[in-house]
């Protein structure tokens, strides 16, 4: 072997060992044919494609810019989930606990207040800002910023600043930002303050490693998930897919949710929980088993998988699964309302918790489910219909009906929690 | 949606006759009047996504000088592939042609 052979032999090394055991040799055959009879080491630029193609190999999704979307989404979704734990386990007990207390302590203590604190996601280190928004008929502004930046003061606070709607205040290094104004508060006729408060400063090192590094996870984890998933069978295809793209947009959801509460909306309040990211990270835990456990497709044996009847028989089994879990809680509602012969104000009304009356280990997949299922369920109707066409004549009588049934179950249940006995059930659920 | 230039080239070079991963950026190099050179590394990621995706397919392996070499060749579909990507250039050609040309004319009636 002289020098070049060996030296391109050693870039090779960049390819993963399966594909330098398929494409190895010829690849050498390749690069020595294409040297002109004086190298003895290999051109920089040359080097440098073997190592690109090797890493490409190793840590890339499949060509395709779907594939690479995805592979970006799976970045952006792991960066967000390492940005929120890095800040919850680097961060100091919820300074939120400080500062809707300093908020509240503005309000005469004769009025009756509500308030909401939240980490402001969009600044650091800059002052905490508060918004009163008193119902429309109060009295006239400048009074009521008047009023309130006396008990400030009188709280110890020390003026800043004065503007036509609010007034900035400073207390042992922290800053407060009040704007005041009028209009429909949340709560009635109380005044309603809304707190938002910054990120720590200092914690933006930690919190930019965490988003590096978690972004950095989630290429390789969703490129290597997708690699897997380019030389699997149909069926596990899409066994994959449904449970990695829920993960995707459960993580997603949790974001946008958070992102947006952040910014004052309420609509998003159920997907800024912590459920969604967590349920995000259970699919996506068992997307990687799957990618990992589910064969390679052989292409010669076996005969290829009709994708409609694979569909059909999955999206069967995961409408009656989510049905299952809704009925259950239905179910449970109405035995434990028997049992009791408690009425349905006294049931959601909290002494009848659902984490009490069920056990344990029933309550959490019962929960996973009931959750996804809500959920997910009208969107994996937008697939199970049109399959409820395609596959007439073309699967079994019997697991036409099976699906046919499973898609009702998907259509009705849910539905169901929209009637005023439904809500009660799904109010009783979720406290 | 439009090829890119190198897969381009590189169907084209075995539109003819199977060649081998030398021969075919020889043949490219060529084809392209010296403006595409590719590398290696390059070569081959192309050489997989296009058999991956039933364009090409291995003609024949031979040994010269205990070396592997490995021809490829085209399928039906890389052979459609590729009549469809020449109807569409033909087609944006004799488009852009026909304006020149109109444009051509208009500013000599200008400037006449």
């Amino acid at each position: 072997m002289n020098p070049l052979e060996r030296r391109y032999r050693r870039l090779l090394l960049a390819y993963p060992r399966g594909y330098r055991r398929a494409r190895g040799e010829e690849l050498v055959t390749t690069l020595l044919e294409g040297a002109p009879p004086d190298r003895t080491r290999p051109a920089v630029a040359e080097a440098w494609d073997l190592v690109r193609g090797g890493l490409r190999q190793r840590f890339g999704p499949p060509h395709g810019r779907r594939y690479t979307a995805l592979a970006v989404l799976g970045a952006a979704a792991l960066a967000w989930v390492a940005f929120g734990g890095a800040l919850r386990v680097a961060g100091e007990p919820d300074p939120g606990d400080v500062a809707l207390p300093a908020a509240m302590s503005l309000m005469p203590p004769d009025v009756m207040a509500a308030g909401r604190a939240e980490r402001n996601w969009t600044s650091s280190g800059g002052p905490t800002e508060v918004e009163v928004t008193y119902a429309p008929g109060s009295r006239p502004l400048p009074e009521l910023i008047a009023a309130l930046r006396e008990r400030a003061l009188a709280e110890g606070w020390t003026g800043v600043a004065v503007s036509a709607t609010g007034f900035t205040v400073e207390r042992g290094g922290e800053t407060m930002v009040v704007t005041v104004g009028t209009g429909p508060t949340e709560f009635g006729i109380s005044p309603f303050v809304d707190i938002r408060y910054p990120l720590p400063g200092p914690l933006l090192p930690t919190a930019a490693a965490a988003v590096v590094l978690g972004g950095l996870t989630g290429w390789l984890l969703t490129a290597w998930t997708l690699r897997r998933f380019r030389s699997r069978a149909a069926t596990s295809r899409l066994a994959i897919a449904l449970t990695g793209v829920p993960a995707l947009l459960f993580i997603t959801a949790s974001a946008i949710g958070v992102a947006l509460n952040a910014r004052g909306s309420t609509l998003t309040m159920a997907f800024s929980a912590a459920l969604p990211e967590r349920l995000g990270l259970l699919f996506g835990a068992v997307t990687l088993v799957l990618a990992a456990l589910l064969p390679v497709e052989r292409r010669t044996a076996t005969p290829p998988v009709d994708a409609v009847r694979a569909g059909t028989r999955i999206l069967a089994a995961v409408h009656l699964a989510f049905g299952v879990a809704i009925a259950t809680v239905f179910v449970t509602f109405a035995v434990r309302m028997w049992a009791t012969g408690a009425n349905r104000a006294e049931m959601v009304s909290g002494f009848h918790d659902p984490k009490l009356v069920l056990p344990f280990a029933v309550y959490v997949p019962v929960a996973l489910l009931y959750y996804s299922g809500v959920l997910l369920s009208p969107l994996l109707l937008l697939v199970s219909v049109p399959l409820l066409g395609v596959g007439r004549g073309r699967v079994s009588p019997a697991a036409w009906r099976v699906l046919l049934v499973a898609a009702i179950s998907a259509a009705t249940l849910p539905a169901l929690l929209l009637t005023p006995y439904g809500g009660d059930v799904a109010r009783w659920w979720l406290d | 949606m439009a090829m890119q230039e190198p897969t381009f080239f590189i169907l084209t070079a075995l539109a003819e006759q199977p060649l081998h991963g030398y021969g075919v950026i020889r043949a490219v190099t060529d084809l392209s009047g010296g403006r595409i050179t590719l590398r290696a590394g390059t070569l081959y990621a192309a050489l997989d996504r296009l058999t991956e995706e039933g364009l090409l397919v291995v003609d024949r392996e031979e040994a010269v000088d205990g070396r592997l070499r490995r021809y490829y060749r085209l399928t039906d579909d890389g052979t459609t592939a590729l009549s469809a990507e020449v109807d569409r250039l033909r087609a944006n050609a004799a488009m852009a042609g026909a304006r020149l040309r109109r444009t051509t004319r208009l500013a000599f009636g200008a400037g006449r």
